[in-house]
C-alpha cells in the first residue's frame, strides 16, 4: 500500500466529526473566506506577472508587494517599507536574520551568538549551522519557570566578542511575553555593536510593536501565524544593517532573498494584517476571555493539570498550554481530533520526533509533563461555543485516557 | 543532608539537548525534591560563572565554593538557602 493509500485509509477510518474546533493555530491555520478573496485575483487576473518585470501585470504585482510592505511598516511604527524583506515562511525570514547577518560578519566582529534557551527551532538551528561552518559560538541564556530571561543574567553573557543576540518577544509555545525593551537596553549598554534580532512571529498581531521605540535592529513576522496564508514571512531590517544572501538564484523586488515574490500569498498576508489591526484591542480582549475561559475551565473540569507558562498579563492572549499528567499528549491530540478538536502535542517541530519540547524542559518541566502538554491558539474566529464545546469534550477525553496509561 | 551532582560538560547540542536546558530542567526538578547541596560540574564557555551563581540563586541555592578543574572547565558547589 502506498503512503497516500496509508492516509487515506486513516482519513476514512476517523470520519468527519459533527462538529469541527482548530486550535493548531500554531502549526497552521485555516485561511478565512475574505483573505481566500483577497487572494485569487492575482492567480489568473490581475498581478500574476513577476513583480519586477516591466509590464502591466509585472507592475499590479509590484503594487501589492509594496502596498503589503508599506501596511506592514505602519503596523509596526515605521515610515519606511524598504526595511521589509519578503522571505517564503517566518523559518526562512529567521534563517535571513541569523546566517544573512553572520556570513556578511563573519570576520572582525566577534564571534559570539547569544539566543535565548527557548526559542523557535528556525532561530537555534541556523545559529549552531553558522557556529559549525563559520566558526562562531552559540551560547544559551536559561530562563525561569515561566519562561522569562533575567535581564541580569543575560548581561552576564553579553561582551565585546558577542555579534548577535536573538530572542524572541513572545514565546511560541508557552505564550510568555518578554519584557523586550529592558532585554534590548541590557544588550546594547553592553555591548552597543552587537545586534538584536527578534521572532516576533508569535508577537505580531497579538501585542503593539514599535520596532523604533524599541530599538529592534532585525524582527521576524509570519503570515499563518495570524490566519493569512502559509508561504509568506517578512524580515524588518535596520537601515544600514547588511546582510548576505544565504540563498543564492535569480534576484527580483528582494535583493537578499532570491526567487519570485508569491505575489497572490503576499495579496493574502495584507488582508490578514488589515482584519488583525482593526478593532486590536477589542479583538485582543475578545480572545483573551476566550482563552481564559478554555484554560480555567480545564483546571476547573479536569485534575491533575499544569499550565505551563504565566497566568497573567504576561501571557499572550491567543495561547494556553496544558500539562495532562498521566496522559500522553499524542494519544490525547487523536482523541480529540476524533471528537473534532484538533490540537498539538508539544512543540511542531519536536512532536514528530516523539521528543519533549526543548521550551517545556528548558522551563523546568519533567519529560512526562512535557510529554502530557496539550497546546492551544485561539484567535478571533473562535466563538464560546467552541470553547464550551472543547470543555464538554476534554474532561472524558482525558479520563478515558488516563484508565488505559501505564502511567498510574 | 541530601546532595546531587549534575555534570553539563559533555550535554550534547541538538533541538532538545543543551547544558542550559538541562540546567534549568534539573534544577526545577532538585528544588521540589529538598535537596540540601547541588554539584554541578560545567564549562564557563556554556554558562558564565557569574550567570550560574544567578540562575542557582532562582531556585534558593547559593554557591560556596567554585572550583577550576583540570580540563578547564569548573567545579560549583552550592547549598539551600535556609
Amino acid at each position: 500500500m502506498s503512503m497516500s493509500q496509508k492516509v487515506k485509509e486513516l482519513i476514512d477510518a476517523h470520519g468527519k466529526p459533527h462538529r469541527e474546533v482548530y486550535f493548531d493555530l500554531e502549526n497552521s491555520g485555516f485561511v478565512p473566506k475574505e483573505v481566500v478573496d483577497a487572494m485569487i485575483p492575482y492567480f489568473n487576473q490581475k498581478g500574476y506577472g513577476h513583480p519586477s518585470i516591466t509590464h502591466r501585470v509585472g507592475w499590479e504585482a509590484l503594487e501589492v508587494v509594496y502596498e503589503t510592505k508599506e501596511l506592514i511598516a505602519k503596523t509596526i511604527g515605521l515610515n519606511e517599507p524598504e526595511n521589509i524583506v519578503f522571505t517564503h515562511s517566518g523559518t526562512e525570514a529567521n534563517n535571513l536574520a541569523i546566517l544573512g547577518y553572520l556570513l556578511k560578519n563573519k570576520e572582525n566582529k566577534g564571534k559570539k551568538i547569544v539566543l535565548s534557551s527557548i526559542e523557535h527551532l528556525s532561530v537555534i538551528f541556523p545559529a549552531q549551522f553558522a557556529s559549525d561552518l563559520l566558526g562562531f559560538k552559540t551560547v544559551l541564556v536559561p530562563v525561569d519557570r515561566e519562561g522569562f530571561i533575567d535581564p541580569e543574567i543575560l548581561k552576564l553573557y553579553i561582551d565585546k566578542d558577542t555579534v548577535l543576540v536573538s530572542i524572541q518577544m513572545v514565546n511560541h509555545e508557552i505564550g510568555t511575553i518578554q519584557k523586550i525593551k529592558e532585554l534590548i537596553d541590557v544588550v546594547k549598554s553592553a555591548n552597543p555593536k552587537a545586534i538584536f534580532h527578534t521572532d516576533a512571529a508569535d508577537a505580531y498581531g497579538w501585542i503593539p510593536i514599535d520596532v523604533e521605540k524599541l530599538g529592534i535592529d532585525m524582527m521576524t513576522i509570519s503570515s499563518h501565524k495570524i490566519h493569512g496564508p502559509r508561504g509568506v514571512g517578512a524580515l524588518y531590517i535596520r537601515k544600514g544593517i547588511e546582510l548576505e544572501p544565504p540563498l543564492k538564484g535569480q534576484l527580483s523586488v528582494e535583493k537578499l532573498w532570491p526567487g519570485v515574490e508569491n505575489v497572490p500569498l503576499i495579496a493574502g498576508f495584507k488582508k490578514a494584517i488589515e482584519i488583525m489591526f482593526s478593532d486590536f484591542s477589542y479583538r485582543i480582549d475578545y480572545v483573551k476571555n476566550l482563552r481564559d475561559r478554555l484554560m480555567y475551565g480545564i483546571l476547573d473540569k479536569v485534575p491533575n493539570v499544569l499550565v505551563n507558562g504565566p497566568l497573567n498579563e504576561m501571557r499572550v492572549a491567543n495561547n494556553a498550554n496544558i500539562s495532562f499528567l498521566y496522559v500522553e499528549g499524542e494519544a490525547l491530540t487523536v482523541e480529540l481530533s476524533l471528537n473534532g478538536i484538533y490540537v498539538s502535542s508539544g512543540s511542531a517541530c519536536s512532536s514528530r520526533v516523539l521528543e519533549p519540547s526543548h521550551v517545556l524542559l528548558a522551563i523546568g518541566r519533567k519529560h512526562e509533563e512535557a510529554h502530557g502538554s496539550i497546546l492551544f491558539k485561539l484567535s478571533h474566529y473562535h466563538s464560546k461555543e467552541d470553547v464550551e464545546y472543547t470543555l464538554n469534550v476534554i474532561p472524558n477525553a482525558v479520563e478515558r485516557l488516563r484508565k488505559i496509561s501505564s502511567w498510574r | 543532608m541530601k546532595s546531587r551532582e549534575i555534570d553539563l560538560r559533555y550535554v550534547s547540542v541538538s533541538c532538545t539537548s543543551h547544558p542550559v536546558i538541562k540546567l534549568g530542567h534539573a534544577l526545577a526538578g532538585l528544588a521540589s525534591e529538598n535537596i540540601d547541596e547541588i554539584r554541578i560540574l560545567f564549562r564557563s564557555d556554556d554558562i558564565p560563572e557569574g550567570a550560574m551563581k544567578l540562575f542557582l540563586s532562582k531556585y534558593g541555592y547559593v554557591v560556596e565554593d567554585v572550583k577550576k578543574i583540570d580540563d578547564g572547565s569548573s567545579l560549583v558547589i552550592a547549598r539551600k538557602r535556609t
